[in-house]
């Protein structure tokens, strides 16, 4: 009975996984943004583990966490479930080891030379004892990350991070290059259906590469050795396997029922069963509940330790996280806990630190200002200018992130460089970064007004991101933040340089912060923008339709803390044609009283 | 005064503004086929349309049966229909309408839009709706690899452009502009929608924009253009400001000439902005690209050269 139920169970797990890896990745695939409203409101990026504890401990008010308590009291309760039905890239790995292992189980490849060397190779896993150290290092070094403030580092260990950089980085482009692919060669054929994608969704060769290295890199690991990642790299694993060993519910082994035949070692992907001594390393078990299916005595369970273990003649150790190099010796002492007592005080002592460290690094960022500010150039205007400037472009261009990340600084502590709104952008300007903000800021997505520009009527990336580096904005409240300053000048501008009509920046401004200017002699009818710096919300519109090259004559300077802008209005106004047109037509009356009504007689075409 | 109200006023104003030297008076040839068909005071610019079409000699006189008919509308702008800012959806979507009577094999629809988000655009705008509606196509043109390389012979400082494939070499090409202000060019209509048929329209921007824009004139092919001057967007052009700035002004003009249909639409721009006291009533002349075009022949700014036929629906 309680192996059908737990085949049952790996069967909802394996259904679930895949829905949900399916659903967090439509936001990758969905090259034309056309995911509906419902999407966004049940967002699976939102139940990730490091961008809910990054939420958390900046999101200011209890309401910012639940999905961070709530995933910490899902493991209390269930182990390391999180790891098996809502982590993509433990998807994902899932997914890469049934691939490796599919020459070996088709029927046509199956008996071939190749199919059996696959089945040799990947076939069988073995109990391996736990890396410790390393993923004591590792956890070590991701509260590390945090407290400074280097997420982008923390991307690189945080696996819904590397999920986002395979997906981002070969998925989104894969999609989009189909897309367009097809589109083309069906357009030539004059069939129209397949639409193109609104913009390039090309990133640098660098991101690319470091996306195809992820996916190798995961994809040899999850073959020869499962879930190796989660065991040894992964931060959230080792966090939430400290939980998961004093959790409720965990697979235990049935001691009088087992006969140590291996086979749940062979299926064990996390290699945490220790057949021999009858010991599951729930630190380590990911609740994928192979090992149970594959138990023909059913001596394999997932209970509740005291009743699960009623009625039996010995207790099973069930807490034993060390393997067997030692469990001789762990028998001997207070079952589960022996060897594991200086570890755990080790890992909480500095968990205590980390957040000291994070708790300081915030007051700083508070009180002080932002430390990355420090070797800003002289102000212009009264904002701190973005320290991040393009090599290659105009020196006064300067970075901008989108709107809904507060201030520089807020984006680039929050973000892990997950491609989430990479993907999502609209306008498919949000691109990774190489070394725009350092290597500290690596992979961290910037604003590149050289593919479009920000769009007013968009304002998916607040809605899509996770960690709080982006935070909700309404398209309302987007169109008067501003996030940096156009900057123009007037030498490079085509209407001084060659005296000819231009105009492209005031024509594309949304914010009707370009104000063309009469300019020159009056009879050549030329006009030349003006920038109302208080209106401009820097969205890049201006920069991107400049045609002068190879610098733009006008460009958007990033501000490093965002602020309201101010709306147009016809106060503002420099130059007002109503007064010159005033002049010319005699007729101005607005009342409509001694107006003929239109009659036979009169010419309604004036021409 | 409410909106709607003040729209009324000014329609009124805007039909009893006189104006020096009309050729109103001058009547049409009907030995002769009309060139250019003027509407005004029309319930809708459809409306309009279908009326003005027939006086024009019915659709079926420029599209043949079996012909693959292109529509360049102006849908630049992420904009609903009351700004003005793009043609009037249901205008677009009577055309295709009387394409596919005369015989159309199948009707397109694209532009290039203004920013990347054209698919957005296509919706907003509703002109995607009504067109397909109707049984056309909407194609994007915000891709690259829509746009094939064409030499522009005639043209001075335009000698070879990226146009879009289905401008390059179409069976009918009608062209619906919408009437409106444009920061650079003053006023843009027909002539300047065709901004929309080509790749790099920054290099029109930083090569005397006039000049390309009637360079290209000389290479599209234009079977008919249809001025869509329903609402006429007043100041704040080319995207808008508010529905406000684009009174309802009920023109339209269908016409084969489209230096024409231009020359006309500054007039009927001219003429609305003094009506409502907004905006700039600028001549003729000040838009340098309809004297450029007809320096180079594309067509003729003097209208009673044309046999044009003035039709008041009002």
């Amino acid at each position: 009975m309680r192996g059908v139920s737990l085949k049952i169970l790996r069967i909802f797990r394996i259904v679930f996984a895949l829905a949900f890896f399916i659903f967090i990745s439509a936001q990758f695939v969905d090259v034309y943004n056309d995911l509906p409203k419902w999407y966004y409101k049940y967002n699976p990026a939102w139940v990730q583990f490091t961008p809910s504890f990054l939420r958390a401990v900046s999101g200011g008010a209890l309401a910012s966490a639940w999905v961070f308590i709530s995933l910490i009291l899902l493991t209390i309760i269930f182990g390391r479930a999180y790891c098996s039905f809502l982590c993509p890239f433990g998807i994902l790995s899932d997914i890469l080891r049934r691939i490796a292992l599919l020459p070996s189980r088709l029927p046509l490849v199956k008996n071939s030379a190749f199919g059996k060397k696959c089945g040799r190779l990947f076939g069988k896993m073995f109990y391996a004892p736990a890396r410790n150290i390393l993923r004591g290092v590792f956890l070590v070094l991701a509260i590390f990350f945090v407290s400074m403030g280097w997420t982008a580092l923390l991307g690189f260990i945080d696996p819904y991070s590397l999920f986002g950089k395979v997906a981002g980085g070969l998925l989104h482009t894969a999609s989009g290059y189909a897309a367009n692919i097809l589109s083309g060669i069906f357009y030539n054929f004059g069939i129209y259906s397949i639409e193109p994608t609104a913009g390039s969704v090309s990133i640098p060769v660098i991101a690319f590469l470091i996306s195809l290295f992820i996916l190798i890199g995961l994809f040899v690991a999850s073959a020869l050795r499962g879930r190796i990642f989660c065991n040894t790299i992964c931060p959230v694993g080792t966090f939430l396997g400290l939980l998961g060993k004093v959790s409720v519910f965990k697979m235990r082994i049935d001691d009088a029922a087992c006969v140590k035949c291996g086979m749940c070692a062979r299926e064990c992907k996390a290699q945490c069963i220790d057949f021999k001594n009858k010991t599951i390393d729930a630190s380590r078990c990911v609740d994928c509940f192979n090992c149970a299916s594959v138990c023909r005595k059913d001596a394999i369970y997932f209970g509740i330790g005291k009743f699960g273990n009623l009625g039996r003649q010995k207790k099973t150790l069930n807490n034993v996280g060390d393997g067997n190099r030692d469990s001789v010796k762990e028998k001997k002492g207070v079952p589960g806990f022996s060897l594991n007592s200086g570890r755990r005080a080790f890992f909480s002592r500095s968990f205590g630190f980390g957040l000291s460290i994070l708790g300081a690094a915030r007051a700083e960022a508070k009180g002080n200002g932002m430390r990355r500010r420090k070797h800003l150039g002289k102000n212009a205007c009264k904002d701190e200018i973005s320290p991040f400037s393009l090599p290659g472009n105009r020196p006064d261009k300067r970075l901008t992130v989108p709107a809904g990340a507060i201030s520089i600084d807020n984006f680039l502590e929050h973000c892990t460089g997950c491609q989430i709104c990479v993907a999502a952008c609209k306008a498919h300007i949000l691109k990774p970064s190489i070394g725009e903000y350092g290597l500290a800021g690596f992979m961290q997505p910037f604003m590149d007004y050289s593919a479009g520009f920000c769009l007013d009527t968009c304002h998916d990336c607040s809605k899509i991101c996770p960690t709080g580096a982006i935070r909700f904005v309404s398209k309302a409240e987007k169109r008067l933040i501003k996030i940096g300053t156009a900057i123009f000048d007037e030498d490079l501008c085509v209407v001084k340089r060659d005296g000819t009509d231009c105009s492209a920046c005031g024509e594309h401004c949304p914010a009707q912060a370009i104000e063309m200017l009469p300019f020159g002699k009056k009879e050549l009818n030329l006009y030349i923008p003006h920038v109302h710096k208080e209106v401009c919300i820097g969205c890049g519109a201006c920069e991107y339709v400049c045609p002068v090259v190879p610098h733009k004559a006008i460009v958007v300077r990033g501000i490093a803390v965002h602020r309201p802008s101010k709306v147009f209005n016809d106060n503002m106004r420099i130059y007002k044609p109503e007064l010159e047109s005033a002049k010319e037509v005699p007729e101005k009356s607005t009342s409509g009283g001694d107006v003929k009504k239109g009659t036979s007689s009169s010419n309604p075409f004036p021409f | 005064m409410k909106r709607r109200e003040f729209v009324a006023k000014s329609a009124a104003m805007a039909a009893s503004v006189p104006f020096a030297g009309n050729l109103f008076a001058a009547q049409t040839d009907t030995s002769k086929p009309v060139d250019m068909v003027a509407l005004a005071g029309g319930e809708s610019a459809k409306a309009m349309f279908e009326k003005g079409i027939a006086e024009m000699g019915g659709m079926s006189r420029f599209v043949k049966k079996g012909d693959s008919v292109v529509i360049k509308p102006n849908i630049g702008w992420d904009r609903s229909p009351d700004y003005g800012a793009n043609t009037d959806p249901q205008l677009v979507g009577a055309v295709v309408k009387a394409c596919f009577d005369a015989g159309a094999k199948e009707v397109l629809c694209f532009d290039h839009t203004c920013g990347n988000n054209w698919a957005e655009r296509y919706e907003v705008s509703g002109i995607k709706a009504e067109v397909e509606k109707a049984g056309g196509q909407m194609v994007g043109g915000n891709t690259r690899n829509m746009y094939v390389r064409r030499s522009i012979p005639k043209g001075k400082r335009l000698h070879e452009a990226l146009v879009h494939k289905l401008a390059a070499d179409p069976d009918v090409f009608i062209n619906i502009p919408v009437l409106k202000h444009h920061s650079g060019a003053k006023v843009t209509c027909a002539l300047k929608n065709y901004m929309g048929c080509i790749w790099d329209r920054g290099y029109w921007h930083r090569n005397d924009m006039p000049q390309c824009i009637a360079d290209y004139a000389t290479f599209q092919k234009t079977t008919l253009t249809i001025v869509d001057a329903f609402r006429v967007m007043l100041t704040d052009g080319p995207r808008g400001k508010s529905p406000d700035h684009s009174p309802i002004a009920k023109y339209q003009i269908i016409s084969t000439d489209i230096v024409a249909a231009d020359a006309a639409a500054v007039k009927i721009f001219a003429s609305v902005a003094s009506a409502h006291n907004m905006g700039k009533p600028y001549d003729v002349s000040e838009i340098t690209y309809i004297a450029l075009a007809e320096q180079l022949g594309v067509g003729t700014s003097d209208i009673s050269r044309l046999n044009v036929k003035r039709v008041s629906m009002a």
